[in-house]
């Protein structure tokens, strides 16, 4: 529940539905309360939607959205439908952004996002933020000239 | 010859050694009859009468001692003269006479303090106290004099009834039975001490100590209290004389606290006589009521009947245990009713002290709350005495050095630093309001006693309001948007503006800078604000456009201070500013912004609980 000093802050607002965004906000568990308006959180959307090469409007389309499933306003399963949508992208780009956007804001604070969303598992949890290419499956092998490092040894003998 | 003669005295010499081992060592029953009977009989006697003869000699001794306390006692309570003493006649018109020339400084220093707007010395602050000081200080004597009386009727109460026709230390010797120690040396009585041996003896001994005991203990307490009644009549004179300077540091605030002390030691010694007086009387008429002396003969009986290692101890108390409980209880009495007058003196003062303070503050409140409204208003500018005070500015701002000499800068800067304490103090003063009284108010409550405070008080109320944000009228509760402009003034001077101005920075203009426009004081304001101090900015001052336009510069230009992280705090901890500056400033069709705030606003997730739809229609 809003603390009185919570309410009292909202006294002005005129716009019911700010008012009642806020009021939800301050009924929101303390990691989602804490994200929601930081530098960090648009710092990382900026970051997702500049990799999938959006625009403008693309962008403030999808931290609106982002800020809607963390207030529980729009369902995280209804994420890339609701990007693809609103940010007019095909579905291949709309998956890839909200991947994107799953690993870097939503897996932080999980749990409270599966309480309020009210689903028993998170989807594409187990989905990596960098899309899997042949590089990321073969190892990388030190060339000969290079001092084979080992932990925080360097192996000197092979100079 | 000689030879021979020494050889007799050895031998004379062997005799009596060993005659006076056999009676020490081996006991007087093993000593054999016939010339060894008459020498130990003999020298019993002898030891028992030089003993008897040597107590006797020192008990007179310290009976002289006991005389003389007794002497000084009657004495000290005969000693009446307290205002009309003759040195206190002449010291206290002297200190009368050099206090009165301090009156001339206190002026001048009053003159300063309202020139420099330090409250705690100002003219409505130290005139009133001045004015009544000037007065009473010609009553002093009068009014200490009436005190001391009072105190006396009080001590005469106890003492008339005490004194009898011998003096106060006669009648106190003859409930303790003092003279009864000299019983204990009764000659008469030695041929039946001797007959009990070496225990005999001891009783003797044990007698002198004893009795050197009890008239030692007699001649302090009654010594003490002699001494005190004597330090009493001089602290008494010496408090008298000080009486005009200690009633005069009462108008500095900085120097009452030793009018308080002289209030303090006055009354203390004052009330030593008639609760030492008391005490006295309480000590004579018990010793001499019926109840007291059946307590004492249960404990004496108690006493004789004692047996084992105590026997020799109790035998020799046997012979006057009357004596010893009934003095006990006597001096005991006396030595506490010292102790109590002394320490009933100090929290009798204390008390009256305080008493008299809550009256007149309970009479001053009435008197003071109105003339401070009046003040107020005076010293805020308005009427006659403002345009005083706007005169006197100026000159403060010629003393300053502004305008004058180098020489008068360099003498008003070393006067300057005298007020920057007193500022200081009365910073710390509006600070221990805040934390002590009102913290815990609700706003309503502060805004409906605001009328009601004083300048301190206003200035914490008003810092109290703007750390809540609420520093707004309402005119219900009798809180008007001209008390918060006012308030403002009056923290200017102790330089505690900085909480109000972040509430509401669109009053920066009320106390700008001389060279300043009032859009430049609203722009310096705001850029001083942190995103901690948001949560403060109060919604009334966006209403102002010059604070919008400082708002919006702040996210414009490169010099702006303001960053992404002043709007993302501002939407966590204040949702309507946030709305109101949304529509207002970071509206739909607005451009311009730099590019970090651009991309902020762009990119913040908060914007799905403030909204923003019409900013994304126009992008």
């Amino acid at each position: 529940m809003p603390t009185p000093l919570e309410i009292k802050k909202l006294e002005g607002i005129l716009d019911p539905l700010v008012k009642q965004r806020y009021l939800k906000y301050f009924q929101l568990p303390q990691d989602l309360r804490r994200i929601i308006f930081t530098t960090e959180t648009a710092g990382k959307i900026e970051a997702a939607a500049k990799k999938s090469q959006l625009d403008k409007n693309q962008l403030w389309q999808t931290s609106y959205t982002t800020g809607m499933i963390l207030l529980g306003e729009i369902n995280i399963v209804d994420f890339v439908k609701t990007l693809q949508e609103e940010c007019q992208l095909d579905e291949a780009s709309a998956r890839r952004l909200a991947r994107d956007i799953n690993q870097a804001v939503f897996l932080p604070v999980k749990q409270s996002l599966k309480e309020i969303h009210q689903i028993p598992e998170w989807p594409r949890e187990d989905e990596s933020a960098e899309p899997i290419t042949p590089e990321s499956v073969i190892p990388t092998v030190p060339k000969p000239n290079e001092p084979r490092i080992e932990g925080n040894i360097v192996d000197l003998k092979q100079e | 010859m000689l030879n021979h003669k020494k050889k007799y005295l050895v031998s004379l010499s062997l005799i009596l050694a060993v005659g006076f081992l056999g009676i020490f060592v081996f006991g007087v029953k093993q000593a054999e009859a016939g010339i060894l009977d008459f020498f130990v009989d003999f020298s019993f006697e002898a030891i028992a009468w030089l003993f008897a003869k040597i107590g006797a000699i020192i008990h007179s001794i310290f009976a002289v001692f006991f005389s003389i306390a007794g002497l000084l006692l009657d004495m000290a309570f005969g000693l009446e003269k307290f205002t009309e003493a003759g040195i206190v006649q002449m010291g206290w018109v002297i200190v009368r006479d050099l206090v009165n020339m301090f009156f001339v400084l206190i002026l001048l220093a009053i003159a300063l303090a309202t020139i420099l707007r330090v409250e705690s010395y100002g003219i409505k602050a130290l005139l009133p106290k001045l004015i009544i000081i000037a007065v009473l200080i010609n009553f002093s004597l009068v009014i200490a004099g009436a005190i001391i009386d009072f105190s006396q009727v009080l001590t005469h109460f106890f003492y008339d009834e005490i004194r009898g026709n011998t003096g106060v230390s006669a009648q106190l010797a003859k409930v303790a039975n003092i003279q009864k120690v000299w019983e204990l040396n009764d000659e008469a009585a030695i041929p039946e001490k001797v007959a009990g041996g070496v225990s005999g003896i001891m009783m003797i001994i044990f007698s002198i100590i004893f009795g050197i005991i009890l008239i030692l203990a007699a001649t302090l307490a009654i010594g003490a209290g002699a001494f005190f009644l004597i330090v009493r009549l001089i602290m008494l004179w010496i408090l008298l004389i000080l009486a005009p300077l200690a009633w005069f540091l009462w108008i500095l605030p900085d120097t009452s606290k030793f009018f308080s002390q002289w209030w303090s030691s006055f009354l203390k010694w004052t009330f030593f006589a008639p609760i030492y007086a008391f005490f006295v009387y309480l000590a004579i008429k018990a010793a001499d009521s019926g109840s007291f002396n059946s307590i004492i003969q249960a404990e004496t009986e108690n006493i004789i009947n004692a047996s084992g290692w105590k026997q020799t101890l109790g035998s020799s108390l046997a012979a006057s245990p009357q004596l010893f409980l009934q003095f006990i209880l006597v001096i005991g009495i006396l030595m506490g009713g010292l102790i109590a007058a002394q320490k009933m003196g100090v929290y009798g003062a204390q008390g009256m002290i305080s008493t008299a303070r809550k009256a007149g503050k309970g009479t001053g409140n009435i008197i003071g709350r109105r003339a401070r409204s009046a003040t107020t208003r005076q010293l805020t500018g308005e009427g006659r005495v403002g345009r005083v005070n706007k005169n006197l500015d100026k000159a403060a701002a010629w003393m300053m050095g502004q305008r004058g000499t180098k020489t008068a800068g360099r003498l008003t800067r070393q006067v300057g630093k005298i007020p920057r304490t007193l500022i200081e103090k009365e910073r710390a003063g509006i600070a221990k309001i805040e934390k002590d009284k009102y913290k815990d108010w609700t706003s309503d409550n502060i805004r409906s006693s605001f009328s009601a405070a004083d300048a301190s008080t206003k200035i914490a109320l008003g810092r109290i309001l703007a750390s809540r944000g609420d520093l707004k009228p309402d005119e219900k509760l009798g809180f008007s948007e001209q008390d918060i402009q006012k308030t403002l003034i009056l923290a200017k001077r102790y330089n505690q503006q900085g909480d109000m101005l972040k509430a509401r920075p669109d009053l920066a203009p009320i106390i700008k800078k001389p060279d300043q426009t009032d859009q430049q004081a609203i722009e310096e304001q705001i850029s001083k604000i942190k995103p901690a101090d948001l949560d403060k900015l109060q919604v009334e001052a966006i209403e102002i456009t010059g604070v919008q336009e400082a708002i919006k510069k702040q996210l414009t230009d490169e010099t702006g201070k303001w960053r992404n992280n002043h709007l993302s705090k501002m939407a966590e901890t204040n949702p309507n500013l946030t709305v109101e500056i949304r529509q207002k400033i970071i509206k739909p069709n607005a451009g311009g912004f730099r590019d970090d705030i651009e991309t902020f606003i762009a990119s913040d997730a908060g914007k799905a609980i403030y909204g923003g739809q019409g900013r994304q229609k126009a992008l």
